[in-house]
C-alpha cells in the first residue's frame, strides 16, 4: 500500500495547491483561492477561517462540485472529485451558508425528498428519525418560510446528514443564530464529528467555534496563512486568544 | 453525463415543483381568474343583452297600407310614424324605415332579413331569404371562443416566461438550487424537472380554461388549440429559464424579466408577420394556425435543450 493511498484512507478530506481565479470587470482577474492546501482526518472539525472574501466560501463550493478549481486536486472520502465529481458529491454534504429551503415545503418534505433522491433505503423513516435527532420533530410538518434561524438551521442538518454522508462541507453554520441557537448547532456539528464524519466548516466569527474544531486553518486573500490546533496558531501568531490571532494574522485593526 | 439516480430524481424534483406552485396561492389564482372572470363577464353580457333587448324599431309614413302596418306589428316590430323613413334612418333615429315599397336599413341581420322579407310578401314576391353557408363547427360564437382561447393562451405564455425565470432565481438566491447541484444526480435534472413542472402545471390550466369556453360558446377545435397552448407555454419556459441561467447573478432578476417577455411578445408577433415560418414555431404559432404538432414537437425539443443549458451553465460554478 503507497503512502499516498494510506493517506487517502485516513483523511476524509485532502486539497492539493488549489487555485481559483476570477475575471472581473472592475478589478481584473482575482485569486480567490491561491495555491490551498489541507487535510482534514475523518472524525476531525477543520475550521476554515478567515475575513469576508478570504475565499472560504469558494474554497467549499469547489469542493462541493458547485464550482471547478483552475488547478489542484482534491479527495473527498478517498474519491478523486476532479475525475469522478458524481462520486464525490455521494459521500460529501453541503450545506450553504443560505438554508436553501423552499418556503411552501416543509422540514419533513424536505428531508425525505433529499432522502428519495440520495436512493436512502426506508429514506422516509430515515428523515423522519434524523428531524426528531435534531430536535426538529415539533415543527416538521410546519411550513419552512415560517422557521427561525436556529431551527432552519437544524433541519438543512438533517438535510445533509440524510445520506449519512463521510464528509460535511458546512458554510457559515452559525451565521444569523442567536447564542442558544449557536451553541446547540455547535454541538450538533461536533456530535457529527464522534460519529466518525469528516467536518470542514467556515466562519468568520473566531471565538464562537474555538470550542468545537480540533484544528483551524486560517486563510487570507486565498492564502493559508497558519494552520494547526488552537495552541498551535496562538503560538504563530503570539497571541493569547483566537480573535486577537486572527486580527494578527489577517492584518485587519 | 447520466446518472442511475436521475430518472427517480427527475421525477421526485417534478413532483416537488408541482407541490410548490400548487401551494402558491398567487400561482393559482393567477391562472384560475383569467378564464373565470372572461367566461364569467361574456355570459353576464350574454344574460344583459337578451333581458334588455328592445324591440327592432321601424319607421314608416302614416301612408303606409294598414295591411302592410298590421303584419309588421304582427312581427313584432316596433312601429313609428314619420314623414320620411330614409332621412330617419339616415339620422340614425331608428335601425329600420319602409315607404311600403323601399326598404333603409342600418345593417344586415336576422332582423333586417324578416324585415325584407315581409314587405316582398306583401307585394307577392317569389323571394325567399337564404342564409349563408356556414363552415361545419365554425359559426360565430366558436370563433369567439377561439379568440378568447388565443389570448388566455398568450396570457399563459407570459406566465411562463415569470415561472421559468421566478423558479431559477428564487431558489439560486436562497441557496434551494445549491443543495440540489450538490446532490449526486446530473447537471440537467433541477433545470428539466422546474421546466416539466412549470409547463406542466401551466398546460393543466390551459386545458381547464379550453374546456370553459368550449362549454359555454364553443371553440373551433379545441385539441389543435390546446397543442399550440402547450407549445407556447412549454416556449415561455424554456426562454425564461434560459434568459435567467446567461444572465447571472450580477443581472437581478427585472432586467432578464423584461427581457424575456419582450422576446416572448416578439415570438408573438412573428405569428403575424412572418406566415411561412409562423405555424412551426412555439408562441408564433398561438395566431398562425396549422395543426399545432410541429411548434409542440420543437417545443418539447427546447425542453431538452433547457435541461442541457442549465446544466453546462451548472457546471461553470
Amino acid at each position: 500500500m503507497s503512502w499516498a493511498t494510506l493517506v487517502a484512507m485516513t483523511h476524509g478530506l485532502i486539497l492539493e495547491n488549489l487555485v481559483k481565479r476570477f475575471h472581473t470587470a472592475s478589478r481584473g482577474e482575482v485569486v480567490a483561492v491561491d495555491h490551498l492546501s489541507l487535510a482534514v482526518k475523518a472524525g476531525e472539525v477543520y475550521g476554515l477561517l478567515g475575513p469576508n472574501g478570504a475565499g472560504k466560501t469558494t474554497t467549499l463550493r469547489i469542493l462541493a462540485t458547485l464550482a471547478e478549481a483552475d488547478s489542484g486536486t482534491i479527495t473527498v472520502a478517498g474519491v478523486d472529485r476532479n475525475s469522478n465529481p458524481m462520486g464525490a458529491r455521494e459521500v460529501l454534504a453541503y450545506v450553504p451558508a443560505e438554508a436553501g429551503l423552499p418556503v411552501r415545503l416543509s422540514p419533513r418534505e424536505v428531508v425525505r425528498l433529499f432522502a428519495r433522491i440520495q436512493g436512502v433505503t426506508d429514506g422516509n423513516n430515515r428523515a423522519d428519525a434524523l428531524l426528531e435527532r435534531m430536535g426538529a420533530a415539533s415543527y416538521a410538518d410546519m411550513a419552512c418560510g415560517e422557521l427561525s434561524t436556529g431551527m432552519k438551521r437544524r433541519v438543512v442538518l438533517a438535510r445533509a446528514l440524510v445520506h449519512q454522508p463521510q464528509v460535511l462541507l458546512l458554510d457559515e453554520p452559525t451565521d444569523g443564530l442567536d447564542v442558544h441557537g449557536r451553541r446547540e448547532v455547535l454541538s450538533l456539528i461536533r456530535e457529527q464529528a464522534e460519529a466518525g464524519r469528516t467536518v470542514i466548516l467556515s466562519s468568520h466569527i473566531m471565538g464562537e467555534v474555538e470550542r468545537v474544531i480540533d484544528r483551524i486553518g486560517v486563510v487570507n486573500h486565498g492564502k493559508m496563512v497558519a494552520e494547526g490546533t488552537l495552541d498551535e496558531v496562538l503560538a504563530q501568531s503570539k497571541t493569547s486568544s483566537l480573535d486577537d490571532a486572527f486580527v494578527a494574522l489577517v492584518h485587519t485593526p | 453525463m447520466i446518472s442511475p439516480r436521475d430518472g427517480p430524481a427527475l421525477l421526485a424534483l417534478c413532483q416537488i415543483m408541482i407541490r410548490r406552485l400548487f401551494r402558491e396561492g398567487m400561482v393559482v389564482r393567477s391562472m384560475l381568474w383569467p378564464p373565470v372572470l372572461t367566461a364569467g363577464t361574456l355570459v353576464g353580457t350574454m344574460v344583459v343583452v337578451v333581458l334588455l333587448k328592445s324591440p327592432a324599431t321601424v319607421a314608416i309614413p302614416s301612408t303606409l297600407s294598414a295591411e302592410l302596418t298590421r303584419e309588421l306589428t304582427a312581427a313584432e316590430f316596433q312601429l313609428i310614424w314619420v314623414d320620411d323613413p330614409a332621412a330617419a334612418v339616415k339620422r340614425g333615429d331608428v335601425w329600420a324605415g319602409t315607404d311600403g315599397t323601399t326598404l333603409w336599413l342600418t345593417q344586415g341581420d336576422g332582423g333586417s332579413v324578416s324585415l325584407e322579407s315581409i314587405v316582398r310578401k306583401h307585394h307577392g314576391s317569389a323571394w325567399r331569404p337564404v342564409p349563408p353557408k356556414q363552415l361545419p363547427g365554425a359559426d360565430q360564437s366558436s370563433l369567439a371562443g377561439t379568440t378568447f382561447v388565443q389570448i388566455i393562451t398568450i396570457l399563459f405564455a407570459l406566465y411562463g416566461v415569470v415561472f421559468g425565470i421566478g423558479m431559477v432565481a428564487r431558489d439560486r438566491d436562497d441557496g434551494t438550487l445549491e443543495a440540489e447541484l450538490s446532490l449526486p444526480i446530473s447537471r440537467w435534472v433541477p433545470g428539466a424537472a422546474r421546466w416539466i413542472a412549470g409547463t406542466l402545471v401551466l398546460s393543466i390550466f390551459l386545458g381547464y380554461s379550453i374546456a370553459i369556453f368550449d362549454a359555454i360558446i364553443g371553440v373551433t377545435n379545441p385539441l389543435q388549440l390546446m397543442r399550440h397552448g402547450i407549445a407556447a407555454c412549454g416556449g415561455s419556459m424554456t426562454l425564461g429559464i434560459i434568459v435567467i441561467g446567461t444572465a447571472g447573478t450580477k443581472q437581478g432578476f427585472s432586467g432578464p424579466l423584461a427581457f424575456a417577455l419582450t422576446s416572448a411578445t416578439a415570438l408573438f408577433g412573428v405569428g403575424f408577420s412572418a406566415l411561412a415560418i409562423a405555424p412551426y414555431v412555439p408562441l408564433a404559432s398561438v395566431f398562425a394556425g396549422g395543426s399545432g404538432w410541429s411548434p409542440l414537437g420543437l417545443t418539447l425539443a427546447s425542453g431538452v435543450l433547457t435541461g442541457a443549458g442549465f446544466g453546462w451553465r451548472s457546471g461553470k460554478g
